[in-house]
C-alpha cells in the first residue's frame, strides 16, 4: 500500500470510531432484580408478594430487633411497674433502664425506632390496599381485582388497624394513615385518641363483613394464628373499643370471638409453651408472627434482626455470674428483663407453685437446688447441695437490678428444664444456636386467647353479660392452677389476674394509663408509693455462699440509688420522636406540649 | 466500532519490537571522554551522530567511540544534564563537560491526553519525578508522595496490603467518594497500590479545576497522573534493587498490672478489686513471682522482617524503546503469626516502536498477582480493639484447665466426656489455652481473635494499553489508545466452632468462596496539533473522544450450618465438599457501567510570555447512575499565564542571575465527582424478593414480599466543583533556589443530601442534591540545590493550609450526624453541619472539674443541664495544614536522604475507653485528679467510668493531631565503579535507611499518622488502627 493512502486510511478509521463509539445506546443498561413500578400490583402474584412484603416488613421491624432489643418490648415492658431493666452496671442497659426510670426524652433511639417501625408497617400494608382497591388517593380502581387481591386487602386492612391501635394507646393522636401518602402529601395528625380507636373498629368491621378475611378453621387451624384472621379482627376491634372506654362494643366483638369455639386456652401445664416453640400455634394464640426457621430465605442479617437473637441473650440469666452454667441456658446472658421482687412476691402468695408462676419465674429455692447446674450434684440430697460450690451466684459483684426471682417466662432454652416439662420432651428454643447466626425462634407474642377473655371479663363489668364475663374470668383463674377462683366479677379481680396472665407480655403499661384516664387506678400510688417507690432504688442480689463464705447459698438483697423521675401523668404516654416531629409537624399532647415549639436545636 | 485490521500491522510491529537488536554499532574513529563538573566521568551517556542513525553510550569510565565524519556534529546528552551539541572539527579524540541542568522548568510534564512543558503551564500541576521517589520504601505508589508536595495529604494505615489514598486539596463532599482520579498511562484505574515507585518516571497531580477540566465530570477531587518508566536509548541496562525490612511497634501507651489495679480501684472502689483479685487472681508459673503482669502489645505483637526485590531490563535506540520489571513483595505484619501478609507481584512490560516516522505504536502492561490475609482493626471486638482493651490482670496462657472461666471450662469439660454440642476449637499453642479475661465481657484473647477464622484473598489484575501514534504531517499527533483492565480475585474463609468465652463463640461451621471477574476497558482517541505561526504565536489544539465500559460478574456460594461438610480436614474445607443438605447462599449478578466524552483543549502563547489555555469536556454516564435527561453535563476550564521575567523592562530591572524565572498564573474551572452516584438512586422501582415470610406454622417455605425500593428523585445529578487558582512560580540566583506559590477557593456544590421526609410517607428520606463545601488554601513550595565542591545538597520544603467548610447544607436538610463508633457507647459524633468543617467532632466542651471533681461542662443552651443539646463543634478531624521536608546531600560515594512530613489542625478523640475491668491509655491514669495526683486536669476515674458520660465525648478526651514524623533517614554508599567495574556492575550502591522511627506528637494512642484519618464515617475517632510500624531498611541497589 502507499505511504500516502496509509496517511490517509488511519485518519478515516479513526473518524469512524469516533462516530461509531459516539452511539450512546451503550448507555442504557437495565437495573437488575426490579420491576417498573408503574405495571405492577396487577396480578394474583403481584397481590401475594405485597401481602407477603407487609408480613415480612412487620417481622423485620414491629417484632424484630434493634439491635439487643425489640423497641415496642422495651417502651411497654419497662414501663410498666413489675419489670426492670436488669444488666451488668447501672449503664449496661441505659436503653431499657430510661424506661424504668421515666428519664427518657424525646431523642430516645428506641422511641424513634418503635415509631419507625409502625408506620412503616402501616406504609406497607398501604401499598396492598391503595394498590388494589380504590382507597387511594383519587379513588383509582386498581389495576386488577380478584378474590385474593380482595382478601389481601383485608388481611392489610386489619394489620392497618391492630398497629394504629397501638400508636394510639402509646402517642394518643398519631396520623389515622388510611391511604398510601404521594411523595408530595403531609400526614393529618388525628383530632383525638378516641377518633383513631373508632376507626380502628370501623375498619376491623368491615373487614370482618368482607367476606374476604381467612377465618380460623377450629382450635387445631394453627397457620390462622400467623396471619391476619377474623378471630385477629375481633380481639382488635374489642380491645380498642376498650381503649376507648366502650364496653358495650368490645363485648360485642370479644363475644363473637368467644362464641367462635375457634379458640382455647390450653392445659394448665403447658401454659409455659405459649412462649417457646412447643405452643406455636395452638389453641390460645389468636395471632403471632411465625417466626420458623427457613435457611433458603433472607440474608444473615435479616435473620438475626427479625428473630431477635440480641434479646433472646438479653432474656438469659447473667450467667457469668453463676458459679456454673445451668442447663436451661442456652449461652452466656445478661438478666436483662428483672422482675420486680415485690412483685414477684406477691405472685407468689396468689399463685403458690402454679404452672402459671413457674413458668414465669423461680423462687431462691428452685433456682438453687431445682435447676440443673453445670455439677455432679444434681441428683444429690438437699444437703450436699446447699454446699455445692457449682451453684448458686459466685460473683462478688452479684447480680445487678435484680431481685432473688429468677425469670424464665421469655428464655430461650437450651433444653426445656423438667421443672416445666415434667420430663416431657419438647422442641428446643435454641436450634440450631442462639449466640449467633440465626437463633431464637420463639415466635413473638402479640395476641392470645387468654387476654380476649380478660378484656371480655372486664368488658362485662356492670353489663347485662356480667356472667358470660365472670365466667371467661375464671377460665383464666381456673387455667391458671392458682387456685383462685372469682365469685364475682369485679374490677381488681381482673386487674389482679391479668397482671399475673400477662405478666411482660405489653399489656400491664398500656392497662395501667387506660385505667387511670378512666379513674380506676392512681398512677402516683402505682408508681411512685407502692412498694416505697419501685423506681427509686435498684436491688442487688448476692448468694452469702460465695460473699461472705456462709456455710449455705443464701440469697439476700442490698441496694444501691438510681437516677430517676418521679411517675407524672405526661409519661402516661409518649413524645412524638424529635426527627419524626420535625418531619411531619405532630404535636404533643398531655405533659409533653412544651416540645412542641422546640427545633433541632433547642429540644431537649 | 472496532476494526481489528487497522491495528493489525501496528500489533505485528509490536511483537517484533521485543525481539529488536541493540547495540550492535559501527567501529569508532571519534574517541572522546565525557565528565561532570567534577571531572568524574558520567556513565551511560548518550551520544549520536546527528543527521545519521550512528551513536553509542560512554562506557564506566565515561569513555566513547563512534563512527563519524570529521566535520560532524555529535549530541551528548544525559539525565540531569544539559544536552551539548560538539562539533567534530576534525578532532579524534574529545572531552566533553556535562553541565548539570539545574533549572526543570525544560521538563516535560503529563497533563491529560498531551504533554507540556513545565514553563508553559497555567495551572496548577505537582510533578514528582522518578528521582524523587526512587529510593523509598514503601512499595505503593501513593504512599510514595507523602510529604512531596503540596496540596496533597496521603492517608495510610499501618496494616499490610492496606493501600493508601491520596486528598487532593481537601475534603470536598459528604460522601467518602473523594478520592482523585488515578491515570496510569493513559488508563484509568481504581488505586495505584500495585506500581511500586520504581516503576514510576512521574507522578503529576493536577489540582487545579483547569488542569483536571480535561477530565470532566470524575475529576471533581484532583487528577493524579502516573507515567511508568519507557527505558532510555543507549545500552540495555539491568538493574536490581532488594530490601530487608524489619518492622516493629512503635509505642506503649497502656497501663501495666500497677497502674491498672490503681485505675480500676479509683473507678470500682478497692473493696470491689479485692472481691475480683479473690475471685480470679492467682499465682501464675509464666510470672515474674507468680504474679500475672501482662503487656498484651507484646503478647500480639512482634519485630518481624519484610522483603522486596525488582529487577528491571531497559533500553532502548532511535526506533523505540523498552522497560520490563519484575517486582516481588512480602511484607508480614507484626502480629504474631502469619495472620497479616501481604505478598505481591508484578510484572511491567512497557514498549513504543517507530514503525515509520509517522507512525508509532506501543504498549504498557503490567500484570500483578496479590494475596493478603488480615486481622480485625478498628471495630467492634476488632483483634485490635481486644489487644487494647484486655487486662494485664489476664495472663496470655491458662496452663490447666483449673484456670480457665467458667464457661470455656463448661465447654472444655462437655468437650472431654463427649457431651459438647459442638466440637468447639478451644485456641492455644504449645504454651497452652489463650486465656480470656475473667474480669470483663471482653469477647477474648487477640490471639483467640485472629485465630477464629481461615481466610485467603487474592487475585491478578492485568491492566495495560495499546496505543498508536499517527504524524501524518508536522506538528499534527493522532492518539488512538485502547486502555484495559482486568481482574479475578477470589476469597476464601472457613470457620469452625469455637468458644473464646461467652461472647467470643460460635456453633456453626461456616464456608465461603467469592469469585471476583471484572474487565474493563476504555477506547480514547485523541488529536494534538501545534502550530507556530509567525515565530512569535504558538498555537496547540487538541480534541478527542472517550469511551469506557466497565462490567463485573462476581459469584459467590456460603453455607453455614452446625455440620456442613463431608469432613473436616484442611483437604476438605472447600465448596465442593458440601453436604448435599447443607444450607448454600449464591449470589451472581453481572454488572456494568459506560460512559462517553468529548473533550477539548486550545492552547495559545505569544512568545513565550502570555499563555492562555481553554478546556471542555462532555460527558455523560450511563442509566445506573443518571436519568436519561440528565446524563450529560459540560466541565469547562480557563487559564492565563504570564512570564514576566522574559519581559524586557523585567531583565533590564533585575539580571537573571538574581531573578532567573518569574511566572504569574491564574485559573478557572469545573468538575464533577459522578462516583457519588451508583444503583439508580434516581428512580424507584419495585424490588423484588426484599422480604419474606412463611403462612405455615409446621411447614418451611418462605414466600417472597416486593415494595418499591425508595422515593424517587429524577433530577439526581453529581457533585460539581468550581476553583480558582492563583500561582507564581520563581526561581532566583541562577535557578538554585526555588519559590512556587498557589493560592486557590474551591466550591463544591450540588452533593448527595439525604432529606428527611415523615416517615409515613414509607420511608424516612429521599436523595437530593445541594449545599456547598469550600476548600481554600495556600501551598508553598520552597527549594534549594547547590554544590560545594565534591559535596552537593537539596533542601526542599513544601506547606500547605487548608480552609475547609460546609458553607450550606441542601435545601430542607439537616445537619448529618454519624456515630460510628456508636457501639463502645461514647456519645461523641461527627456532623456534617453549615458553617463548620465537614465531618467535625461534635462532642461537649470541657471546662475543668469543680472544688469536688466533677467536671463541669460548657451549658451551651443555658439550661442548667448537661444535655446533648450543649454538644458542640470541638475540633476538625482533617488536618488544617501539611507540610514535608526532603533533603537530599551527597559527598563522594555517599548519599544521605532525608523526608519528613508533617501536619496539624486536626483532633483525635480516642474511644477506646469501656467500663468494667478493661484497660485504656495511661494517660488517662497520670492525668486522673486522685488523692495522689490532686493536679491531675481530668476527673477521677470513679467519676467518670461509664463511656456514655459527656466527659469521653468532650474536649477533655481531646488530643491534637499534630505530628511530624521522619518518614525516611537514609544513608547509602556508592561503591567506587573502579572496584565494582571489575564484575560488570556500573553501579552499586548500599544502603541503610530508619523509616517512620522518630515521630513527634503529643498524642497518647497508638500513632497519630492512622489513628483516625483513613477513615470516613468515624474520622477523628480512634478505635485501635493498625499503627505505622517503625522500620530498619537494608538495601542495595545494582546496574549492570
Amino acid at each position: 500500500m502507499h505511504k500516502k493512502m496509509k496517511k490517509l486510511i488511519f485518519p478515516a478509521l479513526f473518524v469512524c470510531a469516533f462516530g461509531a463509539v459516539s452511539c450512546d445506546s451503550n448507555l442504557d443498561i437495565d437495573q437488575k432484580g426490579v420491576v417498573d413500578a408503574g405495571g405492577y400490583y396487577a396480578s394474583d402474584a403481584d397481590a401475594d408478594a405485597a401481602l407477603m412484603d407487609m408480613y415480612g416488613t412487620y417481622i423485620q421491624n414491629v417484632a424484630g430487633t434493634e439491635g439487643i432489643d425489640n423497641p415496642e418490648q422495651v417502651l411497654l415492658n419497662y414501663s410498666a411497674d413489675d419489670i426492670l431493666a436488669g444488666g451488668g452496671s447501672k449503664g449496661s442497659h441505659d436503653a431499657f433502664r430510661v424506661f424504668d426510670e421515666f428519664t427518657y426524652n424525646e431523642s430516645n433511639s428506641t422511641l424513634k425506632s418503635c415509631y419507625n417501625r409502625y408506620v412503616a408497617s402501616i406504609y406497607h400494608a398501604n401499598l396492598v390496599i391503595s394498590n388494589l382497591s380504590t382507597e387511594n388517593r383519587n379513588g383509582t380502581e386498581p389495576k386488577f381485582t380478584s378474590a385474593y387481591s380482595k382478601q389481601c386487602v383485608e388481611e392489610a386492612r386489619v394489620m392497618r388497624a391492630y398497629l394504629h391501635l397501638m400508636m394510639a394507646a402509646i402517642w394518643n393522636r398519631p396520623a389515622i394513615l388510611d391511604r398510601l401518602l404521594e411523595s408530595d402529601e403531609m400526614p393529618v395528625q388525628a383530632e383525638s385518641q378516641e377518633q383513631v380507636l373508632k376507626w380502628v373498629v370501623s375498619e376491623c368491621d368491615k373487614a370482618i363483613n368482607s367476606g374476604y378475611l381467612p377465618k380460623r378453621n377450629g382450635i387445631g387451624d394453627k397457620d390462622a394464628t400467623a396471619r391476619m384472621s377474623v378471630g385477629f379482627a375481633q380481639f382488635i376491634a374489642g380491645k380498642a373499643a376498650m381503649f376507648a372506654n366502650d364496653p358495650a362494643t368490645a363485648r360485642k366483638y370479644l363475644g363473637d370471638l368467644i362464641k367462635s369455639g375457634d379458640y382455647k386456652l390450653i392445659p394448665s401445664d403447658e401454659y409455659w409453651t405459649n412462649f417457646h416453640i412447643a405452643g406455636d400455634g395452638n389453641s390460645e394464640k389468636i395471632f403471632e408472627p411465625n417466626y420458623i426457621y427457613d435457611s433458603n430465605a433472607g440474608s444473615s442479617n435479616d435473620k438475626n434482626s427479625r428473630s431477635r437473637w440480641m434479646v433472646a441473650n438479653l432474656f438469659n440469666w447473667r450467667t457469668q455470674a453463676l458459679a456454673s452454667m445451668p442447663a436451661v441456658c442456652p449461652a452466656a446472658g445478661w438478666s436483662g428483663g428483672a422482675i420486680q421482687q415485690d412483685f414477684a412476691k406477691k405472685f407468689v402468695e396468689h399463685d403458690g407453685n402454679s404452672p402459671r408462676r413457674r413458668a414465669c419465674f423461680l423462687t431462691e429455692e428452685e433456682f438453687l437446688y431445682e435447676v440443673e447446674w453445670n455439677s455432679d450434684k444434681n441428683d444429690a440430697p438437699l444437703a450436699e447441695k446447699e454446699t455445692d460450690p457449682n451453684r448458686g451466684i459466685k460473683a462478688a459483684t452479684g447480680i445487678f437490678s435484680h431481685g432473688p426471682y429468677f425469670e424464665w417466662k421469655h428464655m430461650s432454652f437450651a433444653k426445656a428444664p423438667k421443672l416445666l416439662t415434667g420430663g416431657k420432651d419438647y422442641p428446643r428454643d435454641n436450634v440450631p444456636e442462639i449466640q449467633a447466626g440465626v437463633s431464637n425462634q420463639k415466635n413473638f407474642n402479640v395476641a392470645r386467647y387468654a387476654e380476649a377473655l380478660l378484656l371480655y371479663a372486664e368488658a362485662c363489668i356492670g353489663s347485662p353479660e356480667e356472667a358470660n364475663g365472670l365466667k371467661a374470668l375464671n377460665e383464666v383463674q381456673e387455667r391458671s392452677g392458682s387456685g383462685k377462683i372469682s365469685k364475682s366479677l369485679t374490677f381488681e379481680d381482673v386487674m389482679e389476674e391479668k397482671q399475673y396472665e400477662m405478666w411482660f407480655e405489653n399489656c400491664r403499661f398500656l392497662d395501667l394509663v387506660r385505667w387511670a384516664k378512666q379513674g380506676k387506678v392512681n398512677l402516683d400510688e402505682v408508681y411512685n408509693k407502692r412498694y416505697g417507690g419501685i423506681h427509686t432504688k435498684v436491688p442487688v442480689v448476692y448468694d452469702e455462699f460465695f460473699t461472705k463464705g456462709a456455710a449455705k447459698h443464701k440469697l439476700y438483697v442490698e441496694y444501691s440509688n438510681v437516677n430517676y423521675n418521679d411517675f407524672s401523668d405526661k409519661y402516661m404516654y409518649l413524645p412524638f420522636p424529635l426527627d419524626c416531629r420535625l418531619a411531619n409537624h405532630f404535636k404533643n399532647v398531655l405533659g409533653w406540649e412544651s416540645l412542641n415549639d422546640t427545633s433541632e436545636e433547642g429540644a431537649e | 466500532m472496532w476494526n481489528s485490521n487497522s491495528l493489525r500491522k501496528p500489533l505485528v510491529s509490536l511483537f517484533l519490537l521485543c525481539m529488536f537488536p541493540l547495540g550492535a554499532l559501527a567501529q569508532s574513529v571519534i574517541k572522546g571522554t565525557v565528565n561532570d563538573e567534577t571531572g568524574g566521568p558520567i556513565i551511560g551517556a548518550t551520544v549520536k551522530v546527528q543527521g545519521t542513525q550512528k551513536g553509542g553510550i560512554t562506557d564506566l569510565d565515561g569513555k566513547f567511540s563512534v563512527e563519524a565524519a570529521s566535520n560532524a556534529t555529535i549530541t551528548i546528552s544525559y539525565v540531569g544534564y544539559i544536552t551539548q551539541n560538539i562539533k567534530v572539527a576534525g578532532k579524534s579524540n574529545l572531552t566533553i563537560v556535562l553541565k548539570e541542568d539545574n533549572t526543570t522548568l525544560n521538563d516535560v510534564v503529563v497533563i491529560g491526553y498531551g504533554v507540556q512543558r513545565k514553563s508553559d503551564l497555567t495551572g496548577s500541576v505537582a510533578s514528582v519525578k522518578a528521582d524523587d521517589i526512587k529510593n523509598l520504601s514503601t512499595a505503593d505508589a501513593a504512599a510514595a508522595l507523602q510529604g512531596k508536595v503540596s496540596g496533597v495529604n496521603v492517608l495510610t494505615n499501618g496494616s499490610p496490603g492496606s493501600g493508601a489514598d491520596i486528598r487532593v486539596r481537601g475534603y470536598s463532599s459528604n460522601s467518602e467518594n473523594i478520592s482523585p482520579l488515578y491515570i496510569v498511562d493513559g488508563l484509568q484505574v481504581k488505586s495505584i497500590q500495585y506500581l511500586d515507585p520504581q516503576l514510576i518516571e512521574s507522578i503529576e497531580i493536577l489540582k487545579d479545576a483547569a488542569s483536571a477540566a480535561i477530565y470532566g465530570a470524575e475529576a471533581g477531587n484532583g487528577v493524579v497522573l502516573v507515567t511508568t518508566k519507557k527505558g532510555d536509548e543507549g545500552r540495555v541496562s539491568v538493574n536490581y534493587t532488594g530490601r530487608a525490612t524489619l518492622q516493629n511497634f512503635t509505642r506503649r501507651p497502656l497501663m501495666n498490672r500497677k497502674d491498672f489495679l490503681k485505675y480500676i480501684a479509683y473507678e470500682y472502689g478497692q473493696d470491689d478489686v479485692d472481691k475480683r483479685l479473690k475471685d480470679f487472681d492467682y499465682s501464675h508459673p509464666y510470672y515474674d513471682g507468680g504474679v500475672i503482669d501482662q503487656d498484651w502489645i507484646s503478647a500480639y505483637i512482634e519485630p518481624t522482617w519484610s522483603q522486596q526485590h525488582t529487577v528491571s531490563v531497559s533500553g532502548g535506540n532511535t526506533k523505540g524503546h523498552f522497560f520490563t520489571s519484575l517486582n516481588y513483595v512480602h511484607q508480614n505484619g507484626v502480629v504474631k503469626g502469619d495472620k497479616d501478609v501481604y505478598k505481591r507481584i508484578t510484572g511491567q512490560v512497557n514498549a513504543d516502536y517507530n514503525i515509520y516516522k509517522w507512525l508509532q505504536v506501543g504498549s504498557n502492561n503490567s500484570i500483578e498477582k496479590w494475596d493478603t490475609k488480615s486481622v480485625s482493626q478498628r471495630g467492634y471486638s476488632s483483634s485490635f480493639e481486644q489487644m487494647i482493651q484486655i487486662d494485664p490482670l489476664t495472663p496470655v496462657y491458662w496452663t490447666t484447665p483449673d484456670e480457665m472461666s467458667l464457661s470455656v471450662r463448661t465447654v472444655y469439660d462437655a468437650l472431654q466426656n463427649g457431651t459438647a454440642d459442638q466440637n468447639y476449637r478451644l485456641f492455644r499453642d504449645e504454651k497452652g489455652w489463650f486465656a480470656n479475661t475473667k474480669y470483663s465481657e471482653l469477647e477474648g484473647s487477640p490471639l483467640a481473635k485472629r485465630d477464629t477464622s481461615d481466610g485467603t484473598d487474592g487475585g491478578w489484575n492485568i491492566n495495560g494499553t495499546l496505543f498508536a501514534n499517527l504524524m501524518p504531517f508536522k506538528g499534527l499527533t493522532i492518539t488512538s489508545r485502547l486502555g484495559y483492565r482486568l481482574n479475578f480475585s477470589n476469597t476464601h474463609s472457613y470457620t469452625a466452632p469455637y468458644w473464646i468465652g461467652d461472647r467470643g463463640n460460635q456453633s456453626n461451621y461456616s464456608i465461603s468462596e467469592t469469585t471476583n471477574t471484572g474487565w474493563y476497558y476504555q477506547w480514547e482517541n485523541f488529536a494534538n496539533y501545534n502550530i507556530t505561526l509567525a515565530k512569535k504565536h504558538n498555537i496547540g489544539a487538541m480534541i478527542g473522544m472517550s469511551y469506557r465500559e466497565s462490567n463485573k460478574d462476581n459469584s459467590s456460594i456460603s453455607s453455614s450450618g452446625a455440620d456442613i461438610l463431608q469432613s473436616y480436614e484442611p483437604n476438605f474445607r472447600y465448596i465442593s465438599y458440601l453436604k448435599d443438605d447443607a444450607p448454600k447462599k449464591v449470589s451472581n449478578s453481572p454488572s456494568k457501567s459506560a460512559s462517553v466524552a468529548y473533550f477539548g483543549r486550545l492552547t495559545y502563547n505569544y512568545d513565550n510570555r502570555y499563555f492562555f489555555q481553554f478546556n471542555i469536556r462532555r460527558d455523560a454516564f450511563d442509566t445506573s447512575k443518571l436519568s436519561k435527561a440528565n446524563r450529560w453535563g459540560t466541565f469547562p476550564s480557563f487559564s492565563g499565564g504570564w512570564t514576566v521575567s522574559k519581559e524586557k523592562f523585567f531583565t533590564d530591572l533585575v539580571p537573571t542571575s538574581v531573578v532567573s524565572f518569574l511566572k504569574l498564573r491564574a485559573s478557572w474551572g469545573r468538575n464533577g465527582n459522578i462516583s457519588v452516584l451508583s444503583n439508580y438512586p434516581y428512580t424507584a422501582a419495585i424490588s423484588k424478593g426484599s422480604t419474606w415470610y412463611q403462612l405455615h406454622v409446621d411447614e418451611i417455605g418462605s414466600r417472597y414480599g416486593s415494595a418499591p425500593d425508595k422515593l424517587a428523585n429524577p433530577n439526581l445529578t453529581w457533585e460539581t466543583s468550581e476553583q480558582v487558582d492563583l500561582g507564581l512560580d520563581a526561581r532566583f540566583l541562577d535557578n538554585r533556589l526555588s519559590f512556587g506559590v498557589d493560592y486557590y477557593d474551591k466550591r463544591t456544590k450540588d452533593l448527595l443530601f439525604s432529606i428527611s421526609v415523615p416517615s409515613e410517607l414509607g420511608f424516612t428520606s429521599v436523595m437530593t442534591n445541594g449545599g456547598t463545601v469550600l476548600n481554600r488554601g495556600l501551598e508553598l513550595e520552597l527549594g534549594w540545590k547547590d554544590r560545594i565542591g565534591d559535596f552537593s545538597y537539596s533542601v526542599n520544603g513544601n506547606f500547605s493550609t487548608l480552609k475547609n467548610k460546609v458553607l450550606a447544607l441542601a435545601k430542607g436538610a439537616n445537619p448529618t450526624y454519624r456515630t460510628d463508633a456508636g457501639s463502645t457507647n461514647f456519645q461523641i459524633k461527627t456532623v456534617f453541619e453549615e458553617g463548620h468543617s465537614i465531618w467535625h467532632l461534635y462532642g461537649y466542651i470541657y471546662e475543668g472539674m469543680d472544688a469536688d471533681g466533677n467536671p463541669i461542662f460548657t451549658d451551651l443552651n443555658g439550661d442548667g443541664q448537661i444535655g446533648t443539646d450543649d454538644m458542640t463543634d470541638i475540633g476538625r478531624t482533617t488536618p488544617s495544614f501539611t507540610y514535608g521536608v526532603n533533603v537530599t546531600a551527597a559527598w563522594k560515594g555517599f548519599d544521605l536522604l532525608i523526608n519528613g512530613y508533617g501536619q496539624g489542625g486536626n483532633k483525635i478523640l480516642p474511644v477506646i475507653h469501656s467500663n468494667g475491668y478493661k484497660n485504656g491509655l495511661k494517660w488517662y491514669l497520670d492525668n486522673a485528679r486522685t488523692p495522689e495526683n490532686p493536679g491531675g486536669t481530668i476527673p477521677h476515674p470513679g467519676v467518670i467510668m461509664q463511656p456514655n458520660v459527656p466527659f469521653w465525648s468532650s474536649t477533655g478526651n481531646l488530643f491534637s493531631g499534630n505530628y511530624f514524623r521522619i518518614k525516611q533517614l537514609q544513608l547509602g554508599y556508592t561503591i567506587p565503579a573502579n572496584i565494582t567495574k571489575k564484575a560488570a556492575i556500573s553501579n552499586l550502591r548500599l544502603y541503610v535507611s530508619l523509616d517512620d522511627f522518630f515521630t513527634i506528637t503529643s498524642y497518647p494512642g497508638l500513632d497519630p499518622e492512622t489513628a483516625s484519618t483513613n477513615n470516613f464515617s468515624g474520622a477523628g475517632l480512634d478505635w485501635g488502627s493498625y499503627p505505622t510500624m517503625k522500620k530498619l531498611i537494608l538495601g542495595v541497589n545494582v546496574t549492570f
